[in-house]
């Protein structure tokens, strides 16, 4: 065992005690779910990530979300011992390569993507393969550390990696960019055609990794985000056409765009540098610039162009307005500029050295040897902070919201999901767990544009248990969902495809749909059924569910955050239904309204009389409303 | 660049921190355990069943192998369901089952632990149902419920675990002898890379 291997374990031991217990939001429930039935992921189908998944889901030890999120733990604690080895090869000092290590580790983006299930640590860990790689080989040019690298191997595995990068997030492209550039910087003598066509051999065998998603993606395979029946569906996948002006082509093109608008990119930029490591590291970063251009000029290029690439150009291309909103920040400010981060704090680990060789240079024998040791550790002092915002460890939000949003369901239900985490986590419960198999769950982006994914409700397996509902007739779905057979987890959105067909009414943490008045025939009956149904499932559902899950987080996760309003909603309407003067009333009267920000679903105004019944339930609700408006990091740097 | 090239030093080196690394898994999930356990049985105590439910479930979740909790958290949650059916208390006694059924199969690697049992759960699972069914008027008698519900339950459509195995196996040999090759220059990695991957396309196929 040495340091190395001591960093590699200390830091994967902090991640595991910080990592999601369970699905975590966002793209974790798709991921677990694909990965576990090898299937496909939304574009780019991240085919490599899938297969890693499937390879820890064979791990006998806690629940399968558990496993693949381990994944995270593990690359990111491998890019930490990746960045501390190279710091340390730099400045042969083990205070500086400590103190890059440990800043990245407590950044807040850095940690917070290393505990949950994201392709974004293994990004970064391929990134920094490549970097690595070349940041070696440009800082070996020097004679004292000892070169003899074989450049073709080099070039070899360059190809290799870039083929390989190809089948994970397309960010990751970047970087060869300045690999190109260092390879310009540092060639020795020209290319032999052998060497090009063994490359390009290489490229295209790493490439190959994406040959998992015509295998996986075509018809007949039971889970699959994105279909892959031929080539063309490859390219779209790959290059993520599907998204339109936000496909990785159309997005390279507004780099070219408006070079007078890299102002707020640049500001956005550096708001993302200074919440994750505060002003004071800027001092650290001019220091650590300054010893590494007069160290290695090349070097110090390299990693400057990979910062500005990962840093202001990619926010150029994804964070470039002067607004952002609080999901812009938490998707995108949050995940995209890992390896930003991770180039900075490879300069600060420099800028410590830079001060420890000042401290050296006057003589200050014990101040050297002690300051720069417990700068490196005085980072670990923010793992406090990380407990208090990105402590998924504490997070069963997903998982119970979305247990709680089936479980409350009459049985031979259909619900339908809305966008990415009520869809992939309910995938994730229902397709890998099992869980009230008898629910049909019909998935769809948005209400406006329906195209339903029907993993959750294959007519394999439902077709015989709701024949009608795979008519294309709404008249034949009627007397089912006149039979309170139907749910959503969002309200019928006023744009909505299903606003001439549908109404919803608020039922516990879901919507119960009902048809149009037209559609019904004996409208009185109708209406007297319908609200004797919500009121006695309403108070069925109190007895299913637990909210307790949204008091004991202690995340700053946006999304869990909002699906933690859903439980306020369900409170608030028990409230109402015990404001009765049959239970006591006190006398009080109170205003109530709830907004659900995720489904823009907005609670009628009530004013309750408050009864010895519905206090408690008043209470919870506002309790949990304020536990859950804790904004995220950063906002609250901003603000 | 051939100091990246395992030897048996190396072996036992990553032998240790596979240990560790599989230590610190153990120690987090137990504690995991052991914290929602402990919740669970002062939730009994205090009758918040739900409550109770959801911490064993916890327990179930933070899987280890042969552990004395997860043991004691499935019987807890056996005797809730039989508690609740015995009161006719129908829904919650599903959710119980429900439960601890979805808990075995989030739990799953090789095979589903605790699968003796899922015989069990889903006979118990498709006759509430079936009541329930039957009650809204969806099904005309109990045995068509039941038959239903058994019906649903009996499909998995998860791949085949051979050939998962087969595919993540080949797969990790594809990546692992180009990267040889590239190191080392053997002739002979260069075939078994080209075998490992028609392997792995034929373990994705076959899965």
């Amino acid at each position: 065992m040495n340091r190395y291997h001591l960093i590699f374990l200390l830091s994967f031991a902090i991640f595991i005690f910080f990592l999601t217990p369970d699905v975590n939001t966002g793209d974790g429930g798709e991921l677990t779910t694909a990965a576990w039935f090898l299937g496909t992921a939304h574009p780019s189908g991240y085919p490599l990530y899938l297969m890693i998944g499937k390879t820890v889901s064979f791990l006998p030890l806690g629940n399968i979300a558990f496993r693949i999120a381990i994944i995270s733990a593990l690359l990111s604690s491998l890019s930490l011992t990746l960045i501390y080895w190279l710091v340390f090869r730099f400045t042969a000092s083990n205070s500086a390569a400590l103190f890059s290590s440990t800043t990245l580790l407590v950044s807040y983006s850095y940690f917070t993507q290393s505990v949950v299930a994201k392709f974004y640590p293994l990004n970064l860990f391929l990134i920094l393969l490549l970097f690595s790689l070349w940041a070696v080989k440009i800082s070996a040019e020097r004679p004292a550390q000892g070169a003899g690298h074989d450049e073709t191997q080099i070039l070899y595995l360059t190809m290799f990696l870039a083929g390989i990068l190809t089948s994970n997030h397309h960010t990751g492209i970047i970087i060869l960019g300045p690999v190109v550039a260092a390879w310009a910087l540092t060639k020795n003598y020209p290319l032999t055609l052998r060497t090009i066509l063994t490359g390009i051999a290489l490229l295209l065998s790493g490439f190959l990794v994406n040959s998992y998603l015509i295998l996986r993606g075509g018809e007949g395979h039971f889970f699959r985000a994105v279909n892959v029946d031929n080539l063309t569906d490859l390219w779209e996948v790959i290059s993520r056409g599907a998204y339109g002006s936000s496909s990785t082509i159309a997005v390279t093109k507004n780099l070219f765009n408006g070079f007078g608008l890299y102002w707020y990119p640049l500001r956005n930029f550096f708001s993302i540098l200074t919440t994750n490591f505060s002003y004071f590291s800027y001092l650290f970063f001019l220091a650590g610039s300054v010893w590494l251009f007069r160290k290695n000029l090349k070097l110090f290029i390299f990693i400057m162009l990979c910062l500005i690439l990962y840093g202001p150009l990619l926010a150029k291309l994804a964070l470039g307005s002067e607004k952002k909103s609080e999901t812009d920040y938490y998707i995108i400010a949050h995940q995209y500029f890992i390896p930003a981060l991770s180039f900075f704090a490879v300069v600060l680990g420099a800028g410590l050295y830079q001060f420890e060789r000042g401290l050296k240079a006057a003589r200050l024998r014990l101040l050297s040897k002690l300051l720069p040791l417990i700068f490196a550790f005085f980072p670990l002092i923010f793992l406090i902070s990380r407990a208090a915002d990105s402590n998924y460890r504490t997070n069963f939000v997903p998982y119970q919201v979305t247990k709680d949003t089936y479980s409350i369901l009459p049985s031979d239900s259909v619900i339908m999901t809305f966008g990415d985490s009520a869809s992939y986590q309910g995938w994730y419960l229902k397709l890998v767990g099992r869980y009230r198999e008898d629910v049909c769950q019909m998935s769809s982006a948005d209400q406006e544009k329906i195209l339903w994914m029907l993993q959750g409700c294959s007519r394999k397996i439902y077709g015989s248990v709701f024949p009608t509902f795979f008519t294309e007739k709404f008249s034949e779905i009627v007397p089912l969902i006149q039979k309170y057979r139907l749910y959503s987890t969002d309200p019928v959105k006023e744009t909505g495809a299903y606003k001439k067909y549908l109404n919803s009414s608020s039922l516990s943490v879901d919507y119960l749909y009902s048809p149009q008045n037209v559609f019904i025939k004996d409208k009185k009956e109708n209406r007297k059924d319908f609200d004797s149904f919500l009121r006695q499932r309403q108070l069925a559902a109190d007895r299913l569910i637990d909210y307790s899950a949204c008091f004991s987080h202690f995340t700053d996760d946006f999304f869990s955050r909002q699906l933690c309003t859903r439980y306020a909603i369900h409170l608030t309407d028990m409230a109402r239904l015990y404001s009765d003067a049959s239970y006591h009333s006190t006398g009080e009267e109170v205003k109530v309204q709830v907004d659900d920000p995720k489904s823009g679903y907005s609670q009628p105004l009530y004013t309750i009389n408050v009864t010895e019944k519905n206090r408690a339930y008043l209470e919870y609700s506002n309790h949990l409303l304020r536990f859950n408006q804790w904004p995220i990091l950063y906002l609250r740097e901003k603000n | 660049m051939a100091d990246i090239i395992f030897t048996g030093k190396k072996l036992k080196n990553a032998c240790i921190i596979a240990l560790c690394m599989t230590g610190i898994l153990l120690l987090r999930l137990s504690f995991d355990q052991f914290q929602n356990y402990s919740s669970g049985n002062e939730a009994l105590k205090k009758g918040s069943y739900i409550n109770a439910i959801m911490y064993f479930e916890r327990v179930l979740h933070a899987h280890v192998p042969f552990s004395p909790l997860e043991n004691k958290a499935r019987n807890d949650l056996m005797g809730l369901a039989a508690r609740f059916e015995k009161e006719k208390d129908y829904e919650p006694a599903l959710l119980c089952y429900e439960t601890l059924r979805t808990s075995r199969y989030l739990t799953r690697h090789f095979f589903v632990p605790g699968s003796r049992e899922l015989p069990f759960l889903n006979d118990r699972i498709a006759s509430i149902k079936a009541q329930l069914l039957l009650k809204d008027g969806m099904v005309k008698g109990f045995r068509e419920g039941y038959d239903q519900q058994m019906g649903i339950m009996s499909k998995d459509y998860s791949p085949s675990v051979f050939w998962s195995l087969v595919a993540v196996s080949a797969f990790w040999a594809y990546l692992g002898f180009i990267a040889l090759w590239i190191l080392r220059r053997k002739g002979v990695y260069v075939y078994i890379f080209c075998f490992a991957f028609i392997v792995w396309l034929t373990g994705l196929y076959m899965a």
